[in-house]
């Protein structure tokens, strides 16, 4: 039989953060490889933080990824937290979460409207969506702007804030200036009811594997900082016990280490997993919202974690106008620890996925040695599996269609490369 | 509360990153002279934030670090939208939405400034570090010299005038 070969190549896979790299390899028309390749440099951050103060951890992480900072911020001034026996609660744990709803809806509206819309409706970025639907794209861009004045009003600065530090904050935010806030939040709970409602009338593919999804799941409120590690597969764990359960490889193709769970390999973390884990702590206004969108309490259709995130973006605002409407400044911003030697694990809840931190302290507060697991590390099996079995379900369509699709593929993960360790080269290869 | 009438100068850059810096070099020193109806800001380059920044004004000033493969410390001036920002210009921006990006998306929005200059100084070092290198410095403080020129000029003339 003749030999037929055939290879797409796309150079540069635009709407991801970061550099990376995908080889799928097909013959006799079957997928033979997948790669998800990261090429990027590691950054070395768990080995600088080593020799510095327990109270650097929230800055130096924070400058890992500059549209997830406060995530790093979270999952490390718990993990300090959780080493030297400090509770931080009341008002400063509302703040926190305050924060933390500021950057979901700034990364889910940047990925929602900029990043993965110009997929589904056949444009090669949000630029070409510009023109065709200014309105939807300046409502996305308003929406980010309210998440940013979230964080900055609160945190100090939009991109890697200062504000916070382990044991709270160095200065809270006045009563008057966050109900003064309020009043664009009541904006944007319109705005993202019109965003749910957008991406409801999307098309998307049919498309659904089971996946194990792990996430945080609180008893009393949609997870951020705080609860037990779940998934729909038995597990519900402390987070102290997060090493027993989950590990990191090693593999050839990828500066970032890969996770899996031990024993039973790949699992999804993100909207997806916490969707499906905390349907239930939703707002009532977000679940109705979802159901009416066409999601019912479960979904597995991994495109369709578009209508997630704009669910959880919705939830984001709720969430913040209820901490708002409750807030009372407190005495104190901060409360007072006493460096120990000591080990700590905070996670937290990024708009990618769950993010680990450990940390070993000895008496003075110095850092000894550090673990981040990103959640872009975690999901890498999970795009590869996704990969695997999506190109032979669509192996009809068009080279140039397969490639896109591809692409998509990645792009409902919302990856974010630079976090893991820029640019995402695609190749398809047809033998 | 800032005059949108006014100009409004950007600069670009992080400051830990060599010749990187030399937007916020500008920015800072033009902070310097109080210069009536001339806001000034600095900003690390994210897309949608210079597009939220520059919205409403209709003279806006950029000052950026670029990479063309020109002598370091030359001065590229780019009028948009007579003249298209080149995307290539721009390697460093590690933003999902770069500045080349954030005009092409205000350009299709129709939210772009009457008038907008992006002045791109040629980096020559953007290794890890808070220093400019000499050719870099030189060639920002023509720069600076010339704006207070044109700014100066804009407000007695009522329009921009070139530099």
């Amino acid at each position: 039989m003749k030999e037929k070969t055939k290879s797409i190549k796309v150079d540069y896979l635009a709407r991801v953060e970061g550099e990376g790299g995908l080889h799928v390899k097909i013959k006799d028309g079957e997928v033979t490889d997948v790669k998800f390749n990261i090429f990027e440099p590691p950054r070395f951050f768990e080995a600088f933080l080593r020799g510095r103060m327990y109270t650097e951890a929230p800055d130096i992480t924070a400058r890992i990824c500059g549209i997830c900072p406060i995530a790093y911020q979270m999952s490390s001034v718990h993990a300090m937290e959780n080493a030297l026996g400090a509770k931080v609660d009341g008002q400063l744990r509302a703040l926190r979460r305050l924060i933390y709803c500021g950057e979901w809806i700034e990364s889910h509206a940047l990925h929602v409207y900029m990043l993965h819309a110009p997929d589904f409706l056949g444009y090669e970025d949000a630029i070409l969506m510009a023109k065709d639907h200014p309105e939807v794209v300046k409502q996305g861009l308003e929406l980010k702007k309210i998440g940013n004045e979230l964080v900055t009003l609160v945190g100090g600065r939009e991109i890697h804030p200062i504000n916070v530090k382990v044991g709270g904050f160095y200065k809270t935010p006045d009563k008057k200036d966050l109900k003064k806030f309020a009043k664009k939040l009541t904006w944007a709970q319109g705005a993202a009811h019109d965003m749910i409602n957008f991406v409801s009338k999307l098309k998307f593919p049919d498309f659904a594997p089971k996946y194990e999804y792990v996430s945080l799941r609180h008893p009393d409120e949609y997870p951020f900082c705080e609860g037990r590690i779940v998934s729909n597969k038995g597990i519900d764990i402390a987070i102290e016990e997060y090493e027993q359960y989950f590990e990191e490889q090693h593999v050839r193709h990828s500066t970032s280490l890969h996770s899996s769970i031990k024993k039973r390999g790949a699992y999804s973390t993100g909207p997806m997993a916490r969707y499906n884990l905390n349907f239930d702590k939703l707002y009532p206004v977000a679940q109705e919202a979802a159901l009416k969108a066409g999601l019912k309490e479960k979904c597995d259709n991994p495109f369709k974690s578009i209508i997630v995130r704009s669910v959880e973006t919705l939830q984001a605002i709720e969430d913040a106008l209820k901490i708002i409407e409750n807030y009372e400044q407190p005495e104190k911003p901060s409360v007072e620890l006493t460096p120990k030697a000591s080990r700590g694990c905070g996670c937290s809840e990024a708009p990618r996925g769950s993010l680990y931190h450990r940390y070993s302290l000895d008496d003075q507060g110095l850092i000894l040695d550090a673990k981040i697991v990103p959640p872009t590390s975690q999901n890498q099996k999970i795009i590869e599996s996704d990969l695997w079995k999506f190109v032979p379900k669509f192996m009809k369509l068009s080279h140039d269609e397969l490639t896109w699709k591809c692409e998509q593929v990645i792009r409902n993960y919302d990856p974010c490369i630079s976090c893991s360790c820029h640019f995402l080269k695609l190749t398809v290869e047809r033998e | 509360m800032i005059n949108k009438s006014g100009t409004l100068v950007i600069g670009i850059g992080n400051e830990y990153r060599g010749d990187d810096a030399v937007g916020l070099y500008v920015a800072r020193k033009l902070s310097g002279f109080r210069l009536q109806s001339c806001a000034i800001k600095e900003s690390p380059g994210e897309g949608t934030y210079l597009m939220h920044s520059w919205e409403g004004f209709e003279h806006v000033i950029i000052i950026d670090a670029v990479k063309s493969a020109s002598k370091p410390g030359t001065i590229h001036r780019i009028d948009i939208p007579r003249q298209e920002i080149p995307s290539d210009w721009f390697p460093a921006s590690s933003h999902l939405i770069s500045l080349p990006e954030a005009i092409k998306l205000s350009q299709a929005l129709g939210t772009l400034p009457a008038s907008l200059v992006v002045y791109g100084i040629e980096g020559n070092l953007f290794d890890t570090g808070v220093k400019l290198t000499p050719p870099v410095k030189e060639a920002a403080d023509s720069l600076i010299a010339a704006l207070l020129n044109d700014i100066s000029s804009r407000k007695e003339n009522g329009r921009p005038t070139p530099c």
